[in-house]
This record gives structure tokens, sequence and C-alpha cells, in this order.
């Protein structure tokens, strides 16, 4: 098992240069040089001396390789660099104020949807093709098929036409005032999570399913034991692996789920702030955020993997 | 069903102010190579009243003609104008927080070389101008930071005092030092003028020790502007000019604190990439040193912006609200724009723009009983069809006269701006009254004979410019407001008429400015063809429309397309006291431009723009553009 | 690789179960017509589903036959309701929602099987390739999946959007960078157990060469996860592109695609015409609803385990 989690920890280096790799290549595809849409803005003429003047200010003249390694240097250091449309704002004030919104809104997502999920997954499995089976799967498949900004408008729609009331505007801090931070992330998160309460509802069908016709379910049964406790303590316990890796995956989609919701509600996370900085073609900005999201979400990964290694002995580490 | 579609005919209806807004403003806006000119010096005469509030049925060609009549500005004379305190509105109210949308960030908190309309909005509540517009006769203009003027009697000396009492929010004084540091930047040829230092063209030239060398430092730096002492400045004058203190009256032209412009190295020239720090909002906040109604409070880039009441602002009883809450809401936000008025979680747009489509205003006033009103901005949009001329497609003026033909005017207006566009000439009704311009071939109705006539032409202009079966072409449009459903329409209607296909390729605003701009390198054609565009109004103005549009470096005329007969219709009209002759002149020019015998931009109409409030705000009056106004100090809440 | 049909799948993996390709032909095969009737007898809701994934293909194949106008046209007033003039209503300029919904079927089917088909064939063809030879070409194959599995598929769609440009094989393009690494991840841990099984030890025991074991032995049994993968990946594909339009790097304004249509009419007009919503809305849905339930149907059926009970 120590070797194992070693073995994966170690293997995070590696992708985490390819991240980092992708990102900057990607970035670098992008049309639109920032130096022409810094000057371009205020519809004054320029010369293109004043362009190439900016370009060498703002670095962006330099062989993309030799770009890349200051990039990595300062990353390494822990410098996420400066903004270049914010000014020399360094981005990891930028990101450092949002990113907790964004952590906020998608673990209230996954909790609502991990909430719901279950029993309907699990009720599902036990009675197959039955009403309710379908009733619950049908809802898993509405989740599945409405995409998460749809989702998300109807909400509003719903709220604002139906009640004439939606979650007051601006952020207020979960520590500050709690009860208006609910107020204000509580429908996000629902229609964010939606999308993944349906996948959870149906992995957990599916793995119940399996888990059902176990030889050691049978055992179980056949040793008198009441379904409810066979269901809760062999079969659920068994089908708790899946739904944790899956809901562990499903928080990378979450985190991409954000962009949309917060733009939708008016959540000041970095979803927003990726938007935004994506069309101003601040690229330090959108590096950052991405690399933000991306290791986190490898570390998430890695963090279901050793969970998963832990709690499953029959797991062989190879 | 059809919301709202035909059911506004009043909106149609220019209120008066448009014209008598800015009459002989002499100056091309925006553009910084556009030269300086000199405009009437126009007599002290009754301000039109501001129709906004009471729609009359005049049609537009009458609104438009009231650009004929004299304006407010005041006159060159010896008189000192004592500008008095305002007064509190009666029965108004102090108290409680507004709650505003913001249709984009804001790209810049320093006023310098700024033409940004998002940000004017939000730097405008912190700092004050030296005068201003007035907010209830939104054509007059009043003192500000100066309690009066006088003008000299050639017209050629403006001696601004200011008030007593007035303090940064620091502590310390505001005078005449901090005028002569931020408006010398403004003037410095070093910076672009952006529309902070359009007053720049109407004064003497400010001259610098070497441009081209990267020294700064001007030389004549007296002769422009000079303290006489610590409360009174003077700005001196190239020539007699009304225009010149309505471009310092527009709320780019703010003062910025001068003990903090002077100890940043970085302030006195812009430079992108090591920007003043007075730039940035957070820096403003941890500063703590502005002068206006509010204080900024707190912001989160691309989200919002929050300011606070000023309590110690020199203007007694001012602000009447303790705060505001100013919330972004882009493109992609339309819906949750809408929802959140209906649901009553804003009281106001904190300009007359959102990305709102004329159609949706009219249907957030009838969702909500008339609880938020959409106030027309008559003097809006100059929306137009940019056909890059550099391009092989366009090289052809035959092409571009079959183009101009082509075009259904009446269709977009009915399709896209719900029929609320203002004239369709070229000169925006500053010449032709829009009733002639709509019997001219190209704008008359498709639908009559002569329409079909036009297209007919058109299709015989292409077959002889060797392109009968019509070409591909790539528009290319920004993401803002409805800008995207004007190029489907105009699209869909070159490929009907004249067999033009191509896609539609969209753009967010900065991106897409950034892709028109490759066009203007000497050399290049650029990366762009054909666009639908809007030039925003600065003031309702002849000289803005060419400058904006046919003069080279024109805000919208990014192939830089220049031709010498605009240019001496554009300086003769320029210079021309008399108004008649003005017009007559402009109409010369006007016709000519039509013919397209030569031309780049395809008018399509001129377009109002709309401020959505909400009825318990009072202490509102529309503007007249859609430029100035965002100091918000006398709206109050009737709650 | 050639297409299979399920029940080929489904013959090559009895087949293969027993390892003798002899063997194979000399067992009575399933008729097809059987299978499907089989299907559709156990899977009511399946069949339901596959008949209206059939239909809405042949809807987007014979789009311009079938639409009553030219879905650019302008041809009604603006927002007109659903009526016997205009049977789903008209859009904010005025062009037939009917003609634009059938025309989005065959953009938006373009891009979901374009991308489907290509992303899962390729992931699965990596995949298999990564597994079965192993060593370094896995670790770093397995390397670059990680990071690509790293960036949330808005995101990367996002981010690639951006820089290719909006046009629908751009679109096409972002997906399958978006679906290969999942469709390798799941491809590969199945021929890693597959590879361990007796008779594809037996193959290689008599000397089979590995391209052949790959594509007779191996790839057969991958089949049912191809088929269960492609049409799970194929309803992602289709919110996909419905996000990238909503977050304004998808198709051009006026090219019809159900994700473009259902942005609009749900960001801009779902208060006063809300049939510009709902009709891409619900073709969207149905269609992803559709090809979900399919593969649930497919991956019952096809799954041994799940088989027969």
């Amino acid at each position: 098992m120590r070797q194992y989690a070693l073995k994966r920890i170690a293997l995070i280096i590696p992708t985490v240069l390819l991240v980092t790799i992708i990102v900057f290549t990607v970035m670098r595809l992008l049309p639109g040089d920032p130096a022409l849409v810094i000057l371009s803005e205020g519809d004054a003429s320029f010369t293109q001396e004043e362009l190439e003047d900016l370009r060498r200010q703002l670095g962006t003249d330099r062989p993309i390789v030799v770009q890349y390694v200051d990039w990595i240097g300062g990353l390494v250091q822990g410098d996420l660099g400066t903004s270049i449309w914010r000014s020399g704002q360094p981005v990891s004030k930028l990101v450092g104020d949002r990113i907790f919104r964004t952590l906020e809104l998608a673990v209230l997502a996954i909790l609502i949807a991990v909430l719901f999920a279950v029993p309907l997954g699990v009720i599902s499995a036990i009675k197959p093709d039955s009403v309710i089976d379908y009733f619950s799967r049908v809802i898993a498949l509405v989740g599945i098929s409405i995409p998460t900004f749809f989702a998300g408008l109807l909400v509003v729609l719903v709220l604002s036409r139906g009640f004439g009331w939606l979650p007051p505007l601006g952020y207020e801090d979960l520590w500050d005032n709690p009860w208006k931070n609910l107020q204000q992330m509580f429908l996000p998160a629902l229609a964010l999570g939606f999308y993944d309460m349906a996948f959870i509802a149906r992995v957990t069908r599916s793995s119940m399913m399996e888990i059902i016709r176990e030889d050691y379910m049978r055992t179980a049964r056949a040793k008198g034991l009441g379904e409810r406790i066979v269901l809760v303590r062999h079969g659920l316990k068994n089908a708790v692996l899946p739904i944790l890796t899956i809901s562990g995956w499903q928080f990378g989609r979450l985190f991409g789920g954000t962009v949309i919701i917060e733009s939708i509600f008016k959540v000041p996370g970095i979803g927003t702030l990726l938007i935004e900085t994506v069309f101003q073609r601040d690229f330090p900005t959108i590096q950052a955020i991405i690399i933000v999201i991306a290791v986190s979400i490898v570390i998430i990964n890695l963090l279901v993997d050793l969970l998963y290694g832990l709690l499953d002995p029959r797991i062989r580490y190879a | 069903m059809k919301p709202s579609i035909l059911g506004r005919p009043f909106l149609r209806t220019l209120p008066l102010i448009a014209g008598a807004a800015a009459l002989m403003v002499g100056i091309a806006c925006g553009g910084a190579e556009t030269p300086a000119a000199p405009a009437a010096p126009a007599q002290p005469a009754a301000t039109q009243a501001p129709a906004v509030a009471q729609p009359t049925n005049t049609p537009i060609p009458e609104a438009m003609a009231a650009t004929a009549r004299p304006t407010n500005t005041p006159a060159p004379t010896a008189t000192p104008r004592v500008v008095a305190t305002p007064t509190p509105s009666a029965g108004a109210t102090y108290g409680g927080t507004l709650r505003m949308s913001a249709y984009a960030d804001t790209k810049d908190w320093d006023p310098l070389g700024s033409s940004s309309l998002s940000s004017v909005i939000s730097y405008s509540q912190l700092y004050n101008q030296i005068v201003q517009y007035d907010t209830v006769d939104t054509n007059a203009i009043t003192g500000d930071l100066a309690a009066s003027w006088d003008v000299s009697p050639d017209g050629l000396t403006y001696t601004f005092h200011l008030r007593d009492d007035m303090q940064w929010t620091d502590g310390t004084e505001i005078t005449s030092a901090d005028i002569i540091s931020t408006h010398s930047r403004y003037a410095n040829p070093c910076n672009s003028t952006g529309r902070s230092g359009l007053w720049r063209n109407y004064t003497v030239k400010m001259e610098v020790a070497d441009k081209d060398g990267g020294n700064c430092a001007p030389t004549n730096q007296d002769a422009v502007l000079r303290a006489i002492d610590d409360k009174t400045v003077e700005f001196n004058l190239q020539f007699a000019s009304g225009a010149f203190i309505k471009f310092l009256a527009i709320d780019y032209a703010k003062v910025l604190p001068g003990h903090l412009l002077d100890a940043d190295p970085n302030c006195a020239v812009r430079d992108a990439a090591n920007p003043c720090a007075l730039n940035l909002g957070e820096n403003i906040i941890e500063m703590g040193t502005t002068s206006g109604p509010y204080v900024l409070e707190e912001y989160q880039v691309g989200d919002f912006y929050y300011v606070n009441k000023n309590p110690d602002y020199f203007k007694d009883g001012r602000p009447y609200v303790d705060r505001i809450e100013h919330t972004i809401f882009t493109g992609q936000a339309k819906d949750t724009l809408i929802a959140n008025f209906e649901a009553g979680r804003l009281d106001m747009a904190n300009g007359g723009f959102t990305n709102l489509s004329p159609t949706q205003y009219f249907d957030l006033e009838k969702s909500t009983n008339g609880e938020y009103v959409a106030h027309p901005i008559a003097a809006g949009t100059n929306w137009g069809l940019m056909l890059n001329v550099k391009k092989p497609q366009f090289e052809s003026h035959l092409v571009r006269q079959a183009i101009n033909l082509a075009v259904d005017r009446q269709e977009i207006d009915e399709r896209v701006f719900d029929n609320s566009g203002g004239s369709y000439c070229p000169l925006m009704g500053l010449a032709h009254a829009n009733e002639v311009c709509t019997e001219w071939p190209g704008i008359r109705s498709k639908d009559s004979a002569g329409g079909q006539e036009d297209l007919a032409e058109a299709k015989r202009l292409m077959a002889e410019a060797g392109v009968a079966d019509g070409f591909e072409v790539q528009y290319t449009v920004r993401q803002v407001g409805n800008y995207p459903d004007q190029c489907q329409v105009v699209k869909q209607q070159l490929q009907d008429a004249l067999g033009i296909s191509g896609d539609i390729e969209t753009l967010p605003s900065a991106a897409g400015y950034a892709k028109y701009g490759t066009a203007r390198a000497e050399g290049s054609s650029g990366d762009w063809e054909i666009s639908c565009q809007g030039e925003g109004m600065v003031v309702f103005d002849a000289d803005a429309v060419y400058g904006g549009v046919y003069l080279k470096g024109g805000t919208r005329n990014y192939t830089d397309w220049s031709n010498d007969s605009v240019v001496d219709w554009f300086e003769r009209q320029k210079v021309e006291l008399d108004a008649d002759a003005r017009r007559e002149i402009n109409k010369e020019a006007e016709l000519w431009l039509h013919s397209f015998e030569d031309n780049h931009w395809v008018t399509l109409q001129l377009g109002q723009l709309f401020w959505l409030v909400h009825q318990d705000v009072k202490g509102f009056t529309a503007p007249s553009t859609v430029q100035y106004q965002f100091k918000h100090e006398d709206l109050w809440l009737d709650r | 690789m050639t297409t299979q049909t399920p029940n080929d799948a489904l013959s090559a993996r009895n087949a293969a179960a027993v390892d003798d390709a002899v063997l194979s032909d000399m067992r009575p095969r399933p008729t097809l017509v059987g299978n499907i009737l089989r299907f559709c007898r156990t899977k009511p809701l399946g069949g339901i589903s596959a008949a209206i994934i059939i239909l809405t293909v042949l809807a987007a194949i014979f789009a311009p036959v079938i639409v009553p106008h030219d879905p650019l046209d302008l041809v009604h007033a603006p927002f007109v309701a659903p009526s016997a003039v205009a049977w789903l209503g008209s859009d904010d300029l005025g062009r037939d929602v009917f003609s634009r919904v059938i025309a989005g079927a065959r953009i938006s089917m373009y891009v979901g099987i374009m991308s489907v088909l290509i992303g899962i064939t390729l992931g699965t063809a990596i995949g298999i390739l990564s597994a079965y030879v192993g060593g370094v070409l896995d670790l770093t194959i397995q390397r670059i999946v990680d990071a690509l599995m790293a960036f949330p598929a808005i995101i990367m769609a996002l981010g690639l959007m951006a820089a290719l440009g909006a046009s629908v094989n751009n679109i096409v393009a972002a997906l399958v960078v978006i679906l290969v690494p999942g469709a390798i991840r799941v491809i590969r841990s199945q021929v890693l157990s597959i590879k361990e099984l007796d008779y594809t030890l037996a193959a290689q025991a008599i000397g089979a060469r590995p391209w052949r074991i790959m594509l007779r032995h191996i790839l057969p049994n991958v089949t049912a996860s191809y088929i269960v993968l492609s049409t799970i990946t194929l309803g992602l594909a289709i919110v996909i592109e419905a996000s990238l339009s909503f977050l304004g790097v998808g198709v051009p304004p006026d090219v019809p695609t159900w994700g473009g249509m259902l942005t609009e009419g749900a960001s801009q007009y779902i208060r006063n015409a809300p049939w510009l919503a709902v009709f891409p809305g619900l073709a969207i849905s149905v269609i992803v609803f559709s090809i979900n339930f399919l593969g649930d149907a497919l991956r019952d059926s096809l799954d041994p385990r799940l088989r027969g009970r």
C-alpha cells in the first residue's frame, strides 16, 4: 500500500508538468495579441513601434520556450505572475480572493447531489423495472440531458417569475454572514449539482445492481438477515467505492460547471474571472486559474485513489 | 402575437433635446489625429427643456431640425458666471442603497486616455470635474469644483474660481495644484487624447521637450493652463469656442489628487505596462483619496464594485443615498439581468447602455407594470456596415454601391431595433431631414417600386464589377448588445439580393477591437472583411460623425479610408459660423457620401439607447448622449 | 477497423470466449432480426429510444426536403407564437423555428456523431495499444491522459474554441480532444484484464502476432464497451455543444444548432417568447434521453453478467 501511494504521488509530477505545457501551449494559440488588445481598447491610434514596445514590456516578444521557462520558474516559487489586463495586479491575489467561493459552491453541489442521488439509485436497483425504478431513472436522465446552463436559467426563471424572488446580489462570506451566504449559494449549488445528482444516481443504481447479484449477498440473505440489513451492511457498503470514485471525478466536472453557473447566479468565483480573462486574453491570469483548477483536480483524484485503496483491500498494487 | 414590436410608435419620436444637446461642438470625437475644430461662438439662449419625460409626437426630422437652434453653450463673455450651490430637491429623502447594473467591467480607474463607457461609469462617482452638466437641465453646464468662471472678452481665456471648502477624503485640501497636475496629463501630447483630453483640441497645444526621444516634460505648460493662485486656474484657447467647456464638463475630464499623481513616476505619461497606481481600483481603496460623492469600498474584477456615501462631500446635502452597489451583467447574463430587475433586486442601470435590446426594455416595462422606465437617449449610436476597403472583395466601389442599395434599413429597424431607430441619413439627420433621405435610392422602402429598382440596379452593379453571382465574405462582429442580430439580418439581405454569402464570426468586445485594429497598420489589409459596427456619440454634432467614421484615424475608420473631398467639406463646415450655411455644406457632403462614389461605411441608422430606471428612484433626468451623468449625487430613493 | 453491429460483437464475444475461431463458425449464429426483436421485447424503452434516434438521424439527413422554409430566411414577423403559419413559432429575427429545429438536428447530430465516432474510435485504438504494448508507451500515454483529464471538459472546450475559432468542425475537434482521454482510460482497463485471460495467453502461446491478437481477440471483447461509451458520450457531446454556445464560443449565431437556439432562447427570450427555448430544449432532452436509455439497455443486454437474469 505504501509503495503504491508513493508511486502514485510521484506520478503527479509528470502529470502536473504536462498540464502546464498543455495550458501554456493552448494559451499561445489564442488569436489576439494582448498588447494589441490593450492598445486598441481605447480606440486611439498607435504606431507599430508602440506595439512592439508594449510587447517587449509584457515579455510576449520572447521565444515561447523562454516564456514558458520563465513562467514555470515563477510558478515553482509560488509566483503566479501579474495580470496583463488588471495592469500589475498579482494574479495570486485575484485568484486567491475567489477560489474559496468556487470551492464552497462545488462542495455544496456535491453534497446536495449525493444526498439525493444515493437513495434514488438504491431504490432503483433493488426494484428494477418497477415504476419507482423508471421514475428515478427518468429523473436521473433528465438531469443528464439538461445542460447545466439551462437548469440554472430555469431555476432563475421559476424563482423570479413564480415567486418574485431571487438570491440577493453580491457576495457575503460564509464566516461573516452564514445565512445570507447560504441564500446566495444554495440555488446555484442545486442547479450545479443537478447533473451530478443524475450521474451519481445512475452509478449507484448500476453498482448496486451488480452487488445484489453477488454471492455474498445471497449468502447474507441465506443466513436469514433482514433485507434492509443485507442491503445497507453488505450492499451499500460495497457500492460506496464506485460512488466515491465517481463523486471524486465529478468534482472536476463541477469546476467546469461553476464557470457557467457563476455567471448565471452572479457568484464572484474563479469561473466568472476565467470567462472575463479568456475574452481579454489575459494569459497570466487564465493560465493561473486553469493550473489551479487542474492541480486541484489531480490532487482530488489522487486522494480518491488512495482512499479507494485504503477501503478496498482487494485492489492489487501492481 | 408579436410582443412590443409595433406598440411604441412614440418611441420614434426623438426628444427635442437631441439636437440642442451638442450643437456647434466643434470636435471630431475620439480620433487622436483629428484636427481641432473651431466651433461657432454661440449666443446665450434658452435651453431646450429636456423632453424625455414627456415624449411628444414630433416627427424625427423636426427633432433633428432642433440642431439648427442656438444652444445654451456659455458664450464668451466678460461677465463672471456664478454657480449656486445646489439646493436639495424638495421632499428628497436620505438614506438607502441604490442597486445598479453595469454592462461590463471597468478597464481603467484612471481617466487618462480613457474612452470606454464602462470605465467612466465606474470612476465618475469618485471624482469631480471642474465643471459639469446640470442633472436637471441636462444640456446646461454648471460648476463642479469651480464655483464660478469668467471668459475674457476675446473668448480666449477661461478663468475658473474654485470653491473654498473642498477636501480630498484623506484630508488634503483641493486646490488649483490638483487641477494643474491632472489636466496637464490630459494635455500632454505623449498621452493619447481619449475622451478625457478632448478639450485639448481647443486650447493652445502643449509642447514637450522631445516626444520621439521619450522626454515628455512640457515646455510651454503655463501657456496652456496655469494656476493663478490656490483657488484660481486659467486655460488658454487657440480660438474662441463655446465647445471647449463642454468637453471640460464631460465625466471623463476628472480632477485627480495631484499630490498622489506627482508622487508616482508612472502617472505623468500613460504606459500600459507600468500604469499609474490610481488606475487600479484596489489601490484607490487602499489610498483612500478621492473627492466625489461616493467612496470606493470594494471591487471584484468582473463581478461588482460597491461605493459608500462620502460623508464629507463638499456639496451640501449630497449625496442622498448611503451606498450604491454596481453589479456587472455581461452579455451571457441577459436573462439574469432581466430576472433581477423583475425580482426587484436592481433599481436601475448605471448608464444608458446595457446588453438588452429595445424589445427587451419594452417587455421589461410591461412585465413590471411600468415600475421601471426605459428613458430614451436619442442621440445614441451611428449604426453602420463597415467595409474593409483594403480587401479585394470591396476594392471596387461598384460593389460597395451595390451593398448600399441592397441593404433594407427598414427591415433592420423593425427586426432588430423594434422600430426605435432614428435617421437613416449618413450624417444622422444633421444635414438632410430623414424624410428626404427616406426617398433616396437604397434607403426607400424595398416594397416600393423604387426599392425594387434599387435591388435591380444593385445586381447590375455587381455584374458590372464582374461578380454577378456574388462572393464569399467573412463577417466579424463584437458580442455586445444586439450587434450580432444586425449582422445576421444584413447577411441574409445581402445573400438574397446579391448572392454575397459568408460566415459570421463573433468576438468579445476587446478581442473584436483588436481584430479591427489589425487593418490600421500600413501595408496590411487586416484580419477582417466586413463588420456590423456602431459609433457611440459623445456629442450630437456633424463633426463627431465625420471624425468617427469619415476621417483618417477616426474611431470607426479602421482602414484609414480617406477622401480629399470629404476632408474639404469637413474643414469648411467646421469653421462655418452660420448654422444654415453649415447645414448646406453638410447636405452636399451627405449626398456625395450616399452616392458611394467612394465610401466605406454603409449607414444603417441613428440608434436610440435607453437608460432603465425604477420609478422609486428620484432626481433622475436622462442626458442627451450616453457619455455623461454618472456621479449619481442627485439621486434619491422614494421608498 | 470496420464498424460492427452489436450482434457481430455479441457473437464475436461468444466465439472468443471459447477461444477457437474455427468453433465459432460452427455455432449457429443468432439472426440480426431475431436479436433486434429480442432486444425490443426485453428492453421496450431501449427499442423506443432506438426508434427516436433513427428518426432523428433520418430527419437530419433529409432536413433540406422536410423544412417548410429556409432556416436562415426571415420569413415571418419576429416573435410569432406557434400557430398554423409557423408551427413552432418564429424567432427574434423572424426565422421559422420548426425549420431551424430540423436543420439544427442536422448540425447537432453531425457534431455529436462525428466527435463520438472519431473520439471514441481513437480512444479505443490508443487504449488497446497502450494496454497491450505496455511499458514506456503505456506509461507515457497514461500521463498524457492524466494531464488531459485534469481539465474539466467545459474549460478545455472553452480554451480550445477560443483558440480555434467558432465553427462546426472546430467544435468536433474540441470534443474529440475532450472525449479521447476518457475512452482510453476505460478501454485500457478492460484490455488489461482481457490480456490476462486464458484465451489471449493461449493465442500468444501458439505464436499469434500481436496485431492479430489485438484485432482478433481483444478488439471484439471491447466492442460492448465501445458501443456503451459511444452512446453515453454522444449525449455528453450534444450537451457540451449547447454549453459552448452559452459561453459565447459556439457556432456562428445564424447557424441553426440546438445548443445555439436553446442558448439564445433561454438566456434572452424565455420570459416573453418561451417557445424559442422550449423546442430546441425539448429536442436536446429527448435525444440525449433516448441515447442514454439506449445506452443503458445495450449495456444491460451486452454485459453477460447482467444478461439473462
